[in-house]
């Protein structure tokens, strides 16, 4: 193990702490200061009853009627021990929700990942290698179209045109990766693909000009061999970066695609709990896709190493 | 002859000449241009375009397809895709530019008090700027709708909390490469109060990296806001926003599916447009990346 790593690892964990008061600290006092009362309106819904005892056991149940703050550091206190809470519809623990709906949306979002990395940094390689031809110039508008279109405008268009049309795959549903897993893949994975063939682009344009490339040439290196080792490497740290930064974008997108394809994921709970006003589920949701968030970004960082060993950590 | 041309188009060709020729030349600048200059025009004379009411339809003509009376169809209400389309486009470029608007204001202000101030205010707003960049925004944006419940207004609310951080972290890198250079430092020393150093010295240093993420920033927004009414968390019925009418599109795809291409298409294009325009912006207006 690189020196100093394990310290680079703990002052990032550390860094993670703000982010998760902050989210928490939100949601909870933003729950408090907004005129209506969830749990009432809760308790109408679940137990058809406007009884005002009702909504005061339930209160008492959950203990709502401690003060704020104390809510607060009981709650924070539990979410550091693992313990999220008990959801308020199913009362089952939140983080036993959370952690059946995750390997769903662990799959999709890795083979969108997988899409993105795929279709994004061959497209930009050939664009750099070519550019300025016709080639370039429609790899340039197909990135542009890539970021602009809505993610679950191009679900609905797949399915119509995929599954309702051609009949080639099931519109909606979850199962096998084939045929289940390809147009939420796809829906999710196009926008980042877009992204990382821009980048791909640039920062190959930017490293093939380099002297250790004319060098590689010079030798007299496979095209091949200049172009993936010596000079894609070297290109790769910006688009490692910005694989990083498009992750959150990618968790987003994963909420809104699982609703589009009805995929069972942690986005679609999150959801399902918002129109439930399952306040704990909402939260433990909010709370475990920061947390995989920060630990996929401190990969990203980690792997600089690994592409640059000149980069240290301290 | 030969050497007279030149410097007669030399003296021709003031700077604002150039920009101006310069912006011809992008192409994206002008696509994109094209396309935000159009949907705006939409947008103010919606009640001229528009025809049919956006709001009411006639259930006799319940899922009409394109074509005759209705160009784009109707919907489940029987009301005109394409008038609900053109009146989207207010709400669509509204919540954009409001909220656009209130991430610039508080961005600003905050970038101004960071970097010119120091210390403790830089630290507080850093660090706060920070944990609102660390997170998901349009997840930030849907805990907080969570909480507050649905509502065009809120939706404008929760993309103003998140969308200030990168005009803030701008904001205080160009004041801090300012401060301390000379002009600034003569104006200090002819008596220039901080006012007037911030509204003379500072603030046009801004303005172009400001135009530029602003522009992207109300694509951004004009997208997130789409995608929280399509969650069913944004604008609610009968508002004929484009991310919610898709909503409804979603639950009928077999039968009609002109309920989601055109709405789509209507995001995809605005989205697309401002992201256009404001690439465009930077190759114009950002010294750093001119060609």
């Amino acid at each position: 193990m690189r020196k100093g790593l394990p310290a680079f690892i703990l002052r990032r964990l550390l860094l993670a702490v703000p982010v998760f008061i902050g989210v928490t600290l939100v949601t909870f006092v933003l729950m408090y200061i907004v005129p209506g009362d969830p749990v009432t309106v809760m308790v109408e819904e679940k137990m058809a009853s406007t009884d005002p005892t009702a909504a005061r056991l339930f209160r008492e149940k959950w203990g709502l009627n401690d003060p704020l703050a104390v809510q607060y550091a009981k709650f924070l206190w539990n979410a550091a021990r693992g313990d999220l809470g008990l959801s308020f519809r199913s009362e089952q623990p939140v983080l036993t929700a959370i952690l059946e709906r995750f390997p769903a949306t662990a799959k999709l979002a890795a083979a969108a990942l997988g899409i993105a990395i795929l279709i994004g940094i061959p497209l930009g390689i050939l664009a750099a290698l070519r550019q300025n031809t016709a080639l370039d110039a429609a790899a340039i508008s197909l990135a542009a179209f890539g970021v602009s279109i809505p993610n679950f405008w191009l679900g609905l268009l797949l399915i119509y045109v995929v599954a309702v049309e051609l009949r080639w795959l099931p519109p909606s549903g979850y199962g096998p990766a084939y045929p289940y897993l390809i147009m939420p893949a796809i829906t999710l994975g196009t926008g980042l693909s877009a992204v990382i063939a821009r980048l791909t682009r640039s920062s190959m344009l930017e490293v093939i000009r380099q002297d250790y490339v004319r060098t590689a040439r010079a030798k007299g290196l496979a095209e091949r061999r200049v172009v993936m080792t010596h000079a894609l490497r070297n290109a790769s740290i910006p688009i490692v970066t910005i694989v990083g930064v498009q992750i959150s974008g990618l968790l987003s997108g994963a909420v809104i695609t699982e609703r589009v394809f009805s995929w069972p994921g942690v986005g679609r709970l999150l959801l399902d709990s918002i129109g439930a006003r399952d306040l704990p589920i909402v939260q433990g949701c909010v709370l475990f896709i920061a947390s995989v968030f920060i630990l996929l970004n401190l990969v990203v960082d980690l792997s600089y190493a690994w592409l640059d060993p000149r980069i240290r950590y301290d | 002859m030969s050497a007279a041309v030149p410097i007669r188009a030399a003296i021709r060709t003031g700077p604002r000449r150039s920009v101006w020729r310069r912006a011809r030349r992008l192409r994206n600048l002008t696509i994109g241009g094209l396309i935000v200059g159009a949907f705006v025009l939409v947008a103010i004379l919606a009640p001229w375009i528009a025809r049919h009411n956006p709001v009411r339809g006639d259930l006799n003509d319940y899922l009409q397809a394109p074509g005759g009376r209705y160009w784009f169809g109707t919907d489940t209400f029987g009301r005109d895709v394409f008038s609900r389309i053109v009146y989207g486009a207010r709400i669509s470029l509204g919540v954009g530019i409001a909220v656009q608007a209130s991430a610039l204001t508080i961005g600003v202000v905050l970038g101004l008090l960071s970097g010119f101030y120091g210390r403790w205010a830089d630290n507080l707003i850093m660090r706060l700027a920070e944990i609102i960049f660390a997170f998901p925004g349009l997840l930030f944006a849907i805990a907080i709708m969570a909480v507050i419940g649905p509502s065009l207004y809120n939706v404008f609310v929760a993309l103003g909390l998140v969308s200030w951080t990168s005009l803030a972290r701008v904001v205080r890198g160009a004041v801090l490469a300012v401060k301390e250079q000379e002009f600034v430092e003569a104006a200090r020393a002819l008596g220039a109060s901080n006012r007037r150093i911030i509204v003379r010295h500072l603030l046009p240093n801004i303005v172009a990296p400001a135009i530029i993420l602003v522009t992207l920033g109300i694509g951004g927004a004009i997208l997130a806001e789409a995608s929280l009414s399509f969650l069913g968390l944004g604008a609610q019925p009968p508002t004929p926003s484009w991310g919610s009418m898709l909503t409804v599109g979603r639950d009928y795809l077999t039968e009609a599916p002109w309920l989601s291409i055109y709405p789509g298409l209507a995001i995809f294009l605005t989205v697309m447009g401002f992201n256009l325009l404001g690439d465009g912006l930077r190759d114009l207006l950002d010294p750093r990346m001119r060609v």
